[in-house]
């Protein structure tokens, strides 16, 4: 195959992070993430910006659930709500 | 003899569009091979899970369309019988697998791509590997026209065999007014590589301002060169100015304003990443949007790219090759092939960013579509057959990049391998420390050693010469200080080469 295939999440939690995103690539930047327990993904909304995304700024620092998908290192969210 | 052979998986396309879906396909790939007939190409399917015909040339039958290794098999046995000029790979990566080469940079969080996917080593004569270095002398050319991934109906790929069947070249005028896009941020290397390709930069647009959409119609063009931020499973590419990343150019602007006979090549991120938009439910790809609108071939990248910061390197420079050879009249597949062994011969050495470069671009479209028509200076007598004229010239050329691919795996030393890092001598710290100083990094980065294979064994004694390349390379990938009053931080890769223990030289890769 190329790159991972879409894995759904359902419920998934994790603490809303910032972080730089490709450091030293053609598209570094700075990025928000996820942390949960297991891994670190970059957080997206589904249908939002890939880059700059105001909309997830409120979330940092927040501990969230969310819907989505995972691809690669990446976490396409379609529902995100904040937990704590 | 056949010219051109199209390999695909027949249990793959059964379990996307079921038989009937399967039939409508091969209809479709019928009116391919009589159109190539029509111009003198012997073209065939050949199924790499068939097992009768794989047994007739050498090889073993897929029996898991997904793994790499089965799939790099068959093709190379395809190659070991039939030799062909031209390879097409019908279908995304879930019909027939893109390679699984690790990415030698793979350096998480800040490089997170773990493997450099692509069809690099489809192109090699090199049997199955991770290892990029060991495809450093590509000799065979081979494009892919790839379906939608998890596709059930087969309409998107019937487009483009129809596209591929119905192909007319045209004269270079028709490739010179070309669509040229940059992030502002990139103006200067841009500039550059629109100047090397097109002997201009008049029409450069940047963006900002420019994007998403194009209503002035400057898409409508056929040459086209993209030099801006994308992301992974991302239907937009993003340009730069400062910290605001505005949307450049998106799936739904490309819709219905790309035209028939377009060439892309893509330099973002991800541009050529064919991500599962359908169990997604998002769009499409840009670059699946172009070729369903008629592009004839698009090169780009299947995961972060990497460039310096006021120059050309890297994904600048692979991009280039592949659009002045289109424009000197070759295939898209030789022009692939060609940006290929161009960029690989020439770098010194391929250091572990040039092997990921090599190992990510990919050519997505029919390889022995030609473009563009420039005429020969040889001339054919009356009497000689065009197709058996052209099919000699097509044999000379090939000749010629297998002895060119042949002598680059020979000869280019390559650094994919991490190697003990030891102790660092006092010298190479303190130079490592100041080049890290020049990057704005940190005097305590992390860095990591690469071995370097290959290089040329240095005579001792009185005819000793200098050494033509260094013993170890060593990485780093960092965000400098002083930085820290923009929103976004700006990093930097840093390559630095060593020879017996001294640092002689370093390149740094900036974000672009």
């Amino acid at each position: 195959m190329s790159s991972t295939p879409p894995q759904r999440v359902t419920a998934l939690h994790g603490r809303v992070i910032r972080g730089v995103y490709g450091k030293g690539s053609k598209s570094e930047r700075e990025a928000v993430f996820i942390e949960t327990p297991d891994a670190r993904y970059v957080l997206r909304r589904k249908t939002g910006p890939v880059f700059g995304d105001t909309e997830l700024t409120r979330y940092v620092g927040h501990e969230i659930e969310c819907d989505g998908f995972v691809v690669g290192t990446t976490l396409l969210a379609e529902r995100i709500e904040v937990v704590e | 003899m056949d010219d051109k052979i199209i390999v695909t998986n027949r249990s793959a396309l059964v379990r996307k569009y079921g038989s009937k879906g399967l039939a409508t396909i091969r209809k479709a790939l019928t009116a391919l091979t009589a159109a190539d007939k029509k111009r003198g190409m012997k073209s065939r399917v050949v199924y790499l899970d068939d097992k009768a015909s794989m047994k007739k040339m050498g090889g073993t039958a897929v029996m898991n369309a997904t793994d790499p290794r089965e799939s790099k098999a068959a093709i190379d046995a395809v190659f070991k019988s039939i030799n062909p000029d031209y390879l097409m790979i019908l279908g995304a990566p879930d019909v027939v697998p893109h390679q699984d080469l690790d990415n030698p940079a793979y350096s998480p969080p800040d490089d997170d791509d773990d493997r450099a996917w692509g069809d690099l080593p489809y192109a090699c004569d090199a049997l199955y590997s991770r290892d990029p270095a060991r495809f450093v002398g590509p000799t065979r050319v081979v494009g892919r026209l790839p379906d939608l991934v998890g596709a059930a109906e087969p309409s998107y790929l019937v487009a483009l065999l129809k596209t591929a069947a119905g192909y007319r070249s045209r004269s270079q005028d028709d490739y010179t007014g070309y669509f040229g896009l940059s992030a502002a941020v990139w103006r200067g290397s841009t500039r550059l590589s629109l100047n090397n390709i097109f002997g201009n930069a008049a029409k450069l647009l940047l963006a900002p301002p420019s994007g998403s959409n194009y209503p002035g119609g400057q898409l409508r063009v056929r040459a086209h060169f993209i030099n801006c931020h994308g992301g992974p499973a991302s239907p937009e590419f993003q340009g730069q100015q400062g910290r605001t990343y505005p949307t450049s150019l998106t799936t739904n602007a490309t819709v219905g304003e790309i035209v028939e006979g377009t060439v892309a090549a893509v330099e973002c991120c991800y541009g050529a990443e064919l991500y599962d938009a359908i169990t997604l439910a998002i769009d499409p790809p840009i670059c699946q949007s172009y070729l369903q609108q008629g592009a004839y071939g698009y090169l780009g990248s299947t995961t972060i790219a990497y460039g310096p910061a006021d120059d050309n390197g890297a994904a600048d420079l692979i991009c280039q090759y592949f659009l002045l050879n289109v424009l000197d009249g070759a295939s898209i597949g030789r022009a692939a092939l060609l940006a290929r062994q161009q960029f690989v011969e020439n770098t010194a050495q391929m250091d572990p960013f040039d092997l990921k470069t090599l190992a990510q671009f990919c050519l997505l479209g029919d390889p022995s579509v030609h473009p563009v028509a420039q005429p020969s200076a040889t001339g054919v007598p009356k009497g000689v057959a065009t197709a058996d004229a052209e099919r000699f010239f097509r044999a000379e050329r090939r000749a010629k990049l297998k002895l060119a691919g042949t002598f680059l795996t020979k000869t280019k030393p390559t650094a994919s391998k991490r190697a003990p890092k030891g102790r660092l001598s006092p010298t190479t710290k303190i130079a490592l420390s100041n080049i890290a100083k020049l990057a704005g990094l940190g005097a305590n980065q992390r860095y990591t050693a690469f071995a370097v294979k290959g290089a040329p064994v240095v005579a001792k004694g009185r005819a000793a010469k200098t050494a033509t390349a260094p013993s170890r390379y060593y990485i780093t990938i960092g965000t400098p200080a002083g930085e820290t009053t923009e929103k976004v931080q700006r990093g930097v890769a840093m390559v630095a080469k060593e020879l017996d223990g001294r640092i002689v030289g370093y390149r740094i890769y900036h974000q672009r």
